[in-house]
């Protein structure tokens, strides 16, 4: 068994205490600040390279494994290889400032341009590891159903979605074990799931699907009937068990997030150019 | 057809904050032509071993020996600053090498799981059971004529054959996933719980059925929480506990053995603690021939001549 | 005002309905497919603080019954009653507050994430309060041992501990009737051992409580003040468990085990000993060692 990227580590760390809403907002305005644009390229890099130090001392406060996060994705590399060489060599726009290595002209704006995508590319898995790492994924669901539950008011059942998601939460283990289970009892009358000829695999598949649909079924109708034994009414008013208290970390990660929010939208609209103020050249893009 | 466990160990989940310790140390024979009961409560590592004796799981270290199927992750060690340590990378290596013709192995050794009619698939009761000698490359004739043969011995007769599993009673479903394994021919039959559900005559057909398969040559091993069955069926019996054996005896023993069963969550079966009664009040009863309510009569009728 | 007539309206009990029964079935036949009834004509009248078994074999019609009474299924035909309340459409979700129903699979029957959550579900049901919850969780759990198991995600519990937390779950609500649909079936022994005494306490602590054990285990149905015998959607005979397990004839015709020392005196009476009727195993016992 391998750690999964973004499961839940059941660590105890202040992020992890964080209420999810609070969680969920902050991942958000994250991933809006990663996306807005403030300005010339540079300002691109460098407010991304600022959000990029706050995520890892989050992740690092959180505990969750930023390293391992990139060794774990090694398709991603691939593709970021390849996204360098193609740029490099089939350069978008042939315009700015350029110099050569050997005899290939290389644009300063290719540069810029490939390590703001890498850039962005790693704020972004990192930020939602650190939601998803931090946050019970019941949690997660309660924090979306708080977020979305002004559509209540347009009749959009979201109570409903959000029980369903919850229950599908719940049963993904007991899935598992369950499939596990046939697997192995399959293995034993002679199926072999990884070898065999086309036409063997698609029928040791079967055996494993069919009777895992049934099963499925008899607990999705035993799990009707237990619901409905013990109360539930999807049309009438539930209460919450856990609600969790605001605390005054809370608030501070809420004024946080509140300045942070207002920083970044400040930079976006007045393009504040660092280099200009510090009188600093750089090539031209 | 016998298996030889040595130095067995089992760890899940191992080097992980939830490792788990599931089998410690399991040395064991099953003999030919045994019917042994495995015993032991949830979590004593029953189910674990069971699942060693056809490949399914690998040990973390020890030695599994299935009528000459060697399964070989004993110590293996290597020099370090002139000492000897246990190089558990190689074991590891081992591990997760590929078992060299595992078929062969599932073959030999058949595994009724707990509550064995999920693994029903198939749209008729013929085809589910044909499934696994179909797998283990049988002719086709002699496919049928297993499958044939193994639902007549579990009850199940051709005017079913056509039918599809998922129609029939939960006590027919289960019969007909039993009867899937032994039409694999197994010379070792494990079956794990496999009257849970059923009620008293489901129960005693199944049982009646096991005696039948045992009498035909096939060794079993039961795992079993009823004392009952372990008294009336079974020759040896293997007390599982936290992962270890705590015991391997006769039921006879076994039963016998006070000491052992107040500190351990067993309750001798109905019948032996009646007879054992009687014994202490003087009747002199000879606790070997005591199987069950019908052999305890007998004893009776013969103590008090 | 005009809320508070309604409930009374949807609530009225009927005056021909004893007044201490807490269940009472007229006529009930319930069929999941045309022409195969699964119960016919059920006539029975448990009364308020009765612990009662119903034994017989798999499909019988024993957990039918069950959901008949909790209003999850619906009868083709006949009536149940709740504390004199006639069961209909519009009532049945009011009537299922007085009810607890707890089921043989423990996995199914997990709804939570985690221990409170499961038993704090069918209170969020209730809308009740969050501190109010909090406490009755606690107590519920404490109950059941499992009060050190808070925070446990049902993948690392056991099927017994599961079961206890669906016990748990049902009582929580408060129930005055404690339907157990074979809850102990997929346990072992000690798992058995710890629901019976579970319920046996509960019992103890609230006398009024009416319990309704269905079962094909005799030692359960020991526990109960009367025996309902079932049998191919018809009941055979209702009586004390001394009466219903001295019948064996009957038991062995519905395909249940007879207990230990009958069947004894049944084993020995074919062998020419001549046994007389006896009350319990002691007196066997001393009987035969004379």
């Amino acid at each position: 068994m391998t750690l999964t990227i973004g499961k839940f580590t059941p660590f105890n760390t202040v992020i992890h205490r964080l209420d999810a809403r609070v969680k969920l907002i902050g991942l958000i305005i994250f991933l809006v600040a990663t996306f807005l644009s403030y300005g010339t390229g540079y300002m691109n890099l460098v407010i991304n390279g600022g959000i990029l130090v706050i995520v890892i001392i989050l992740s690092i406060i959180s505990k969750t494994s930023f390293l391992k996060l990139f060794k774990s994705l090694k398709a991603m590399w691939m593709m970021i290889v390849l996204l360098l060489i193609l740029n490099i060599f089939l350069p978008s726009s042939s315009t700015g400032d350029f110099f050569f290595i050997g005899e290939v002209k290389i644009y300063y704006r290719t540069i810029i341009n490939v390590s703001f995508i890498l850039l962005r590319l790693i704020i972004v898995l990192a930020e939602t590891n650190i939601f998803t790492s931090t946050t019970k994924p019941m949690d997660m669901t309660y924090a979306l159903e708080w977020l979305f539950s002004p559509l209540k008011v347009l009749k959009v059942p979201i109570h409903k979605f959000s029980m369903t998601i919850s229950l599908a939460l719940r049963f993904i283990p007991t899935l598992a074990e369950e499939s596990e289970r046939i697997m192995k009892a399959q293995a034993s009358r002679g199926v072999d799931y990884r070898q065999g000829k086309l036409k063997d695999k698609v029928k040791a598949i079967i055996s494993l699907i069919i009777p895992l649909f049934i099963s499925s079924l008899t607990t999705s109708s035993e799990l009707t009937d237990a619901m409905e034994a013990r109360g539930y009414n999807p049309d009438s008013k539930r209460s919450r068990y856990k609600l969790q208290k605001w605390s005054l970390r809370d608030t501070f990660g809420i004024i946080f997030l509140a300045v942070l929010l207002t920083a970044i939208i400040i930079l976006a609209i007045y393009r504040f150019d660092l280099f200009t103020y510090l009188g600093v050249s750089l090539p031209k893009l | 057809m016998s298996i030889i466990i040595e130095h067995l160990y089992h760890t899940y989940d191992e080097g992980l904050p939830t490792q788990q310790i599931a089998l410690q140390d399991i040395n064991c024979i099953f003999d030919d032509h045994c019917f042994t009961a495995l015993i032991g409560q949830t979590g004593s590592g029953k189910s674990t071993l069971i699942q060693h004796l056809n490949g399914l799981l690998i040990p973390t270290s020890g030695k599994i020996d299935i009528n000459s199927y060697l399964i070989d992750i004993s110590l293996i060690y290597k020099e370090k600053k002139g000492q000897q340590v246990v190089d558990y990378k190689a074991m590891k290596k081992k591990r997760k090498a590929k078992l060299k013709d595992i078929k062969s192995l599932r073959k030999k050794v058949g595994i009724v799981f707990q509550f064995p009619e999920y693994q029903l698939f198939e749209d008729t009761v013929i085809k589910d059971v044909s499934y696994g000698p179909k797998n283990f490359g049988l002719s086709e004739t002699e496919v049928l004529e297993n499958s044939k043969k193994a639902l007549d011995l579990v009850g199940i007769d051709s005017s079913y054959y056509e039918r599809t599993p998922f129609e029939l009673s939960g006590g027919e479903k289960r019969r007909v996933a039993i009867a899937g394994i032994i039409a694999m021919k197994p010379d070792i039959l494990v079956l794990d719980e496999p009257t849970v559900g059923l009620d008293a005559s489901g129960e005693e057909k199944l049982l009646t059925l096991i005696q039948k398969i045992h009498a035909d040559g096939t060794s079993i091993i039961l795992a079993t929480h009823d004392m009952d069955v372990v008294l009336k069926y079974c020759e040896r019996a293997i007390v599982l506990d936290r992962g270890k054996i705590v015991k391997e005896s006769s039921p006879l023993e076994l039963f016998q053995d006070r000491e052992f069963l107040k500190h351990s969550s067993l309750e001798p079966p109905k019948v032996f603690s009646f007879a054992l009664k009687l014994k202490d009040a003087g009747l002199n009863i000879n606790l070997s021939n005591v199987k069950d309510v019908s052999s305890l009569a007998q004893e009776i009728k013969r103590a008090r001549g | 005002m005009k809320n508070k007539a309604k409930l009374s309206e949807l609530l009225k009990k009927e005056n021909n309905i004893p007044k201490d029964s807490a269940v009472y079935l007229k006529d009930l036949t319930f069929s999941y497919e045309k022409n195969h009834p699964i119960l016919k004509k059920i006539n029975l009248d448990i009364k308020k603080g009765q612990v009662v078994a119903f034994i017989g074999h798999n499909g019988s019609g024993k957990s039918t019954l069950a959901k008949l009474i909790d209003g999850i299924l619906i009868q083709d035909s006949g009536d149940i009653a709740i504390f004199q309340t006639i069961m209909n459409d519009n009532n049945a979700l009011l009537l299922r507050e007085h009810i607890g129903l707890v089921f043989q699979n423990p996995d199914s029957q997990f709804i939570g994430a985690t221990v409170e959550d499961d038993i704090a579900f069918g209170l969020e049901n209730q809308n009740m309060s969050q501190v109010e919850m909090q406490k009755r969780v606690i107590e519920c759990a404490e109950l059941v041992g499992m009060e050190n198991y808070l925070k446990s995600e049902p993948s690392n519990l056991s099927g017994g501990q599961k079961q206890r937390v669906a016990i748990a779950g049902a009582i929580a609500r408060k129930p005055e009737i404690l339907i157990l649909d074979e809850a102990g079936a997929m346990l072992d022994p000690k798992g058995k051992i710890a629901i019976r005494n579970i319920i046996k306490k509960e019992k103890e602590l609230n006398p009024d409580l009416t319990i309704i054990l269905i079962t094909h285990e005799l030692e359960e149905a020991y526990d109960a003040d009367t025996v309902v015998v079932l049998s191919s959607g018809q009941i055979l005979m209702v009586d004390t468990p001394e009466k219903v397990f001295a019948n064996d004839e009957l038991l062995k015709n519905i395909g249940l085990d007879i207990p230990f020392a009958h069947k004894l005196r049944k084993s020995l009476i074919s062998l020419d000993i001549d046994v007389p009727e006896f009350n319990n195993e002691e007196e066997l016992l001393n009987f035969l060692c004379r």
